[in-house]
C-alpha cells in the first residue's frame, strides 16, 4: 500500500533516531519513523552516564573495553583513547544538554532527569597508574578539565570507597540522564510536531530509483520520501543492506547490573579500570557493563554478573550488602574503531549513517541536529567528515553505484 | 533428547509437584536435588524416608536464575553456588493474583498466602474476598486453624464436588462447614473499597456483583467490619525463572505469564521442565501427576503419556478465570503498584501521552513494577487494567529474587 509521502524516512525509534526526527521536524520536514522493538536495544539497556571528557580521553567505558580487548587477545587501539574529532563533538553535544532538556520539557513535560555530577576515575594499582599517565599525556584542550585527587580528598568526595584506592582523577561536569525519558521526550517532542513514529514496523526495504533514495517500505506500507536515516543501533548493517550500503558494524553486549536504591548518595560516578558505577535518580545504582561479542544474543550470563559485582564490590566495600534487583544486557553498535559512522554515502544519495557505538545518548542531540541540517541541504553544526563511512576505504560497494550507471 | 548424563536434576520448589518431580526422578534412576525457598514443606513430609534419603534436599536455598544450558544460580545460606543439572524441573508455584480497589494496600489487607503462611490466627475478625473456589478454601483453612471469620464474600459459582477434589484434593463442602460455623457466605459479592483508619483497616464496602462478568453494582453498596481482609482471588503462575530463560509463553494465560509446555512438561528450552502452578495448571491432583511426569522425563525416562485430563478441567479453569468486573472497582488514585506508588491515572495519562507502545514501555516511563517484587504484585493488576492501551505483559530478568552484590561476587561453581 503506497500512502502519503515523507521528506525522510528514519529507520530506528531510538534515541539517536528520535533526535534526528525531532530536529528535522523541527525545521518543517515531513517526517515517518520506522520502528521494531526488539531485545537489546542500547537506548533503553544504557547507564546513560553523558562523560564527554572522561569517555574520549580514554577512560569510563574506554577503559573497560580496552582492558576487555586485550583480555581477549584481540588488538585495540593503543591507548584506547578517541581522537579529537571526537571529544571535540563530545563536548559540543554534552554542552546542548541544559537547554535542550529545558525545551523538552516545555514541550512534552517530560523531565529527562539531567543530573549535574562529575566522574572518578579511581586508581588502585601500578598499571592504573601508568594508564591514567598515558593517557594524560596526549596534549588535549579538555586536559584541563581534569583534576588529580588525593587519597584524602578521593575519600572526601567518594566516601565508599575501598581503602586500597591511591588516587583517582577527577572529570568535572560528567553529567547523566534517564535514557528512556530522554529518547521518550525527543519522540513525542517530534510527534507533536507532526512526525509519524510507526511502532513495531520495520524498514524492510529501501527503493532507491536512479542512485537516489525513492521510498521505504515496511511489511505495511510503502512511504514516498527522498531521503533515509540508518539510525538502527546494533542492527545497522542490516538496514545499511537495505541500501546496499556495506557497514562494517557487529553487535557489542553490554550487560548491566541495576541495584535496590542506595541507603545513601554515592556522590560522584565512579570508574576503575573493570567496572563503572553509577547512581541514578531513584538511588539505584547501575553496575556496568561487559564487552563482548556474542552476535544478537542480549541475554545475561553468571559469569558477567559475578565479575561485574566483584569489580564493584573492590572498588566500593559498602555496596557489598546492597541487592541486586536485575541484570540486563544492551548490543551497541560495534564499529571497527569505535568511532561513530555518520552522514553521507557516495553513491547513494539521500542515504544518511546515524550510528553510534558506546556515546550514543551523549552524541544524540548535535547528531540530530547535524543530520537535520544535512536534510535540509544546509552546512552541519559539527563536521561529519571524520566519521563518515569511507575512512573504511574500499569496503562499500553500493550496489545502486552500478544500477544507477 | 538432548540431556546429556551429567549433574542432578535439579528440580526448584518443594510444593506437590516439586516433591512428585524429585520422587519420580531418583525412582528412574538420577541423582536429584530439590531446592525451596523455605523451610521443609508438607509435601517432602509426605513422602516416604527411602525416597526422602535419596533427594538432596535443601532448605532456605533461592533460585536465582536458570540458564538454558541448565545451570542454576542460587543462594543457599551465605554462598552462591552455580549448579550443572543434566534437567531442570521449576515448580515454584504460584502467587496471588492482586486486585486493586480502594483501600487495598492498608494494613491488614493481605493474600491469601500470607494468611496461611502466618505462624499464629490473625487478631480480631476478618473477612475473606475473592472468587469462590479460591476464597472458600482460603476460609476454610483459616478457619480450620482458629481464625474468626465475619464473613466470605465471593464472585463465580459454588465449586461442585468433583471441582473441589481437583483443585483441593479433598471434596469437603468448605461452604457447608463455614456457614455451621457461623460464617456469613455472601453470594456474588465484590469489593469495592476498604475503609481504613489511621492506616489499618477496620471495614470493608462489598456490593453484588453480576455472576456474567463480575461487575459490582456500587449503588447497593454494603458494610462489613473486618480487623483482616485476607484476598483470595486465584493464583498467578510464579514463572520468573522460565521467562527470564527465555522460555516461549503459553497461548492463553489465565492470568499473568506462563509457559508454554509439552506433553513431558518440557518448555521451548530443551532440558528445561515447569510443572504445576508455575506452569498455569490448577489443582493438586494435577500438579502432582505433572510433577511426576517432569522428573521423570528430566531425568531421562519418559514415563507414561500423560493420562487424559479430566474434562472437566476447561470448564473450571473458565469459571474462576478472571472476568473484567473484577478490575471495576479501581479508582483513578488507586494505587496500582505500591512499591513504587504508581496510581491507575498516572499510567493512563502516560499511556494517552503516546500511543500504541507496549507495558514495557510504561514500565519505562512510569516505573510500575520496578520495584522490590520486580512486578510479581501489580503485573497482571497492570495488564488487565492498561490492557485496552499497552499491551504484553512485563519480562523478567534475572536474578528471580533480589541478591546481594557481595553474594554474587562471591559465586562457586558446584
Amino acid at each position: 500500500m503506497s500512502e502519503r509521502g515523507a521528506d525522510v524516512a528514519v529507520a530506528g525509534a531510538g534515541v539517536i533516531g528520535s533526535a534526528v526526527a525531532y530536529y528535522a521536524a523541527l525545521r518543517g520536514l515531513r517526517v515517518v519513523v520506522f520502528d521494531a522493538p526488539r531485545p537489546g536495544q542500547a537506548t533503553t539497556a544504557s547507564a546513560a552516564g553523558l562523560w564527554p571528557v572522561g569517555e574520549s580521553l580514554g577512560f569510563g567505558c574506554s577503559l573497560i573495553f580496552y582492558r576487555a580487548m586485550r583480555g581477549a587477545g584481540r588488538r585495540a587501539i593503543a591507548g584506547s583513547a578517541l581522537p579529537e574529532p571526537f571529544l571535540d563533538f563530545a563536548l559540543r553535544s554534552n554542552a546542548m544538554f541544559p537547554a535542550l532538556a529545558e525545551e523538552l520539557r516545555a514541550r512534552t513535560g517530560v523531565d529527562i532527569e539531567l543530573d549535574p555530577s562529575s566522574l572518578v576515575y579511581a586508581l588502585a594499582s601500578d598499571e592504573d597508574e601508568r594508564t591514567a599517565r598515558a593517557l594524560l599525556s596526549r596534549p588535549c584542550h579538555a586536559s584541563g578539565a581534569v583534576e588529580r585527587l588525593s587519597a584524602p580528598r578521593l575519600r572526601r568526595l567518594v566516601p565508599w570507597l575501598s581503602p586500597l584506592v591511591r588516587s583517582g582523577l577527577l572529570f568535572r561536569g560528567e553529567d547523566q540522564v534517564n535514557p528512556y525519558r530522554f529518547a521518550a521526550a525527543l519522540r513525542q517532542a517530534a510527534r507533536a510536531l507532526g512526525a509519524r513514529f510507526l511502532v513495531d514496523e520495520p524498514a524492510t526495504r529501501i527503493v532507491l530509483a536512479r542512485g537516489r533514495v525513492a521510498a521505504v517500505e515496511s511489511a505495511r506500507r510503502r512511504v514516498p520520501c527522498g531521503a533515509v536515516v540508518n539510525a538502527a543501533g546494533a542492527w545497522s548493517a542490516q538496514v545499511g543492506r537495505l541500501a546496499g550500503v556495506t557497514l562494517p558494524v557487529r553487535p557489542v553486549r553490554g550487560q548491566l547490573l541495576c541495584t535496590e536504591p542506595l541507603p545513601g548518595r554515592l556522590g560522584p560516578a565512579v570508574t576503575t579500570s573493570d567496572v563503572y558505577v553509577v547512581q541514578k535518580a531513584h538511588g539505584e545504582a547501575l553496575i556496568g557493563s561487559t564487552v563482548e561479542q556474542a552476535g544478537f544474543d542480549a541475554g545475561v550470563t553468571p559469569e558477567a554478573m559475578s565479575a561485574l559485582a566483584a569489580a564493584a564490590v573492590r572498588a566500593l566495600p559498602a555496596l557489598a550488602r546492597v541487592r541486586v534487583k536485575r541484570c540486563w544486557a544492551g548490543l551497541r553498535a560495534g564499529t571497527p574503531d569505535q568511532l561513530p559512522i555518520l552522514g553521507a554515502v557516495s553513491g547513494v544519495r539521500g542515504y544518511l549513517n546515524a550510528c553510534h557505538y558506546r556515546k550514543g545518548i551523549l552524541n544524540a542531540p548535535l547528531t540530530g541536529l547535524s543530520l537535520a541540517q544535512v536534510l535540509c541541504g544546509e552546512e552541519p553544526e559539527a563536521s561529519l567528515e571524520p566519521f563518515a563511512l569511507a575512512r573504511f576505504g574500499g569496503g562499500v560497494r553500493p550496489r545502486t553505484a552500478r544500477a544507477a550507471r | 533428547m538432548t540431556a546429556p548424563a551429567r549433574g542432578p536434576v535439579v528440580v526448584i520448589g518443594a510444593g506437590p509437584a516439586g516433591v512428585a518431580a524429585a520422587e519420580a526422578a531418583v525412582e528412574a534412576g538420577a541423582p536429584c536435588a530439590l531446592l525451596d525457598e523455605g523451610p521443609p514443606t508438607a509435601a517432602w513430609a509426605g513422602l516416604p524416608a527411602s525416597l526422602r534419603r535419596r533427594v538432596d534436599a535443601r532448605w532456605r536455598a533461592a533460585a536465582l536464575a536458570v540458564w538454558a544450558d541448565r545451570r542454576v544460580l542460587l543462594r543457599q545460606g551465605r554462598r552462591t553456588l552455580l549448579l550443572g543439572a543434566r534437567g531442570v524441573v521449576v515448580a515454584t508455584g504460584a502467587n496471588d493474583l492482586s486486585v486493586p480497589w480502594p483501600g487495598w494496600t492498608l494494613q491488614g489487607v493481605l493474600p491469601s498466602r500470607e494468611a496461611l503462611r502466618a505462624p499464629a490466627a490473625l487478631e480480631g475478625r476478618g473477612l475473606v474476598i475473592g472468587v469462590a473456589p479460591f476464597a472458600l478454601e482460603t476460609a476454610l483453612r483459616l478457619r480450620r486453624r482458629g481464625a474468626r471469620l465475619a464473613a466470605v464474600a465471593f464472585v463465580g459459582p459454588r465449586p461442585s464436588a468433583e471441582q473441589r477434589l481437583f483443585l483441593w484434593g479433598d471434596e469437603a463442602d468448605a461452604a457447608a462447614e463455614l456457614a455451621r460455623a457461623g460464617v456469613t457466605l455472601l453470594e456474588s459479592t465484590a469489593m469495592i473499597e476498604a475503609i481504613g483508619e489511621r492506616g489499618q483497616v477496620v471495614a470493608a464496602a462489598v456490593a453484588p456483583a453480576r455472576e456474567s462478568d463480575w461487575m459490582p453494582r456500587s449503588t447497593e453498596r454494603r458494610l462489613v467490619r473486618a480487623d483482616y481482609v485476607v484476598c483470595a482471588y486465584g493464583p498467578v503462575p510464579e514463572a520468573a525463572l522460565c521467562r527470564a530463560a527465555g522460555c516461549r509463553a503459553a497461548d492463553e494465560p489465565a492470568s499473568g505469564w506462563a509457559p508454554r509446555v509439552d506433553e513431558r512438561l518440557e518448555t521451548s528450552v530443551p532440558g528445561l521442565f515447569c510443572a504445576g502452578a508455575a506452569a498455569g495448571s490448577r489443582g493438586l491432583g494435577l500438579a502432582r501427576a505433572h510433577g511426576r511426569e517432569a522428573g521423570a522425563a528430566a531425568a531421562g525416562r519418559a514415563l507414561t503419556r500423560l493420562r487424559r485430563l479430566w474434562p472437566g478441567r476447561a470448564a473450571c479453569d473458565a469459571a474462576y478465570a478472571p472476568r473484567p468486573g473484577l478490575w471495576a472497582a479501581a479508582t483513578p488514585a488507586t494505587v496500582v503498584c505500591p512499591c513504587e506508588g504508581v496510581s491507575l491515572q498516572a499510567l493512563r495519562a502516560e499511556a494517552a501521552r503516546e500511543p500504541g507502545r507496549d507495558i514495557a514501555a510504561l514500565k519505562l516511563a512510569t516505573r510500575v513494577g520496578m520495584g522490590e517484587c520486580q512486578g510479581r504484585r501489580c503485573g497482571p493488576a497492570a495488564r488487565a487494567l492498561c490492557g485496552a492501551w499497552a499491551a504484553g505483559t512485563f519480562g523478567a530478568r534475572p536474578p528471580a529474587r533480589p541478591v546481594e552484590l557481595g553474594a554474587l561476587a562471591r559465586m562457586e561453581e558446584a
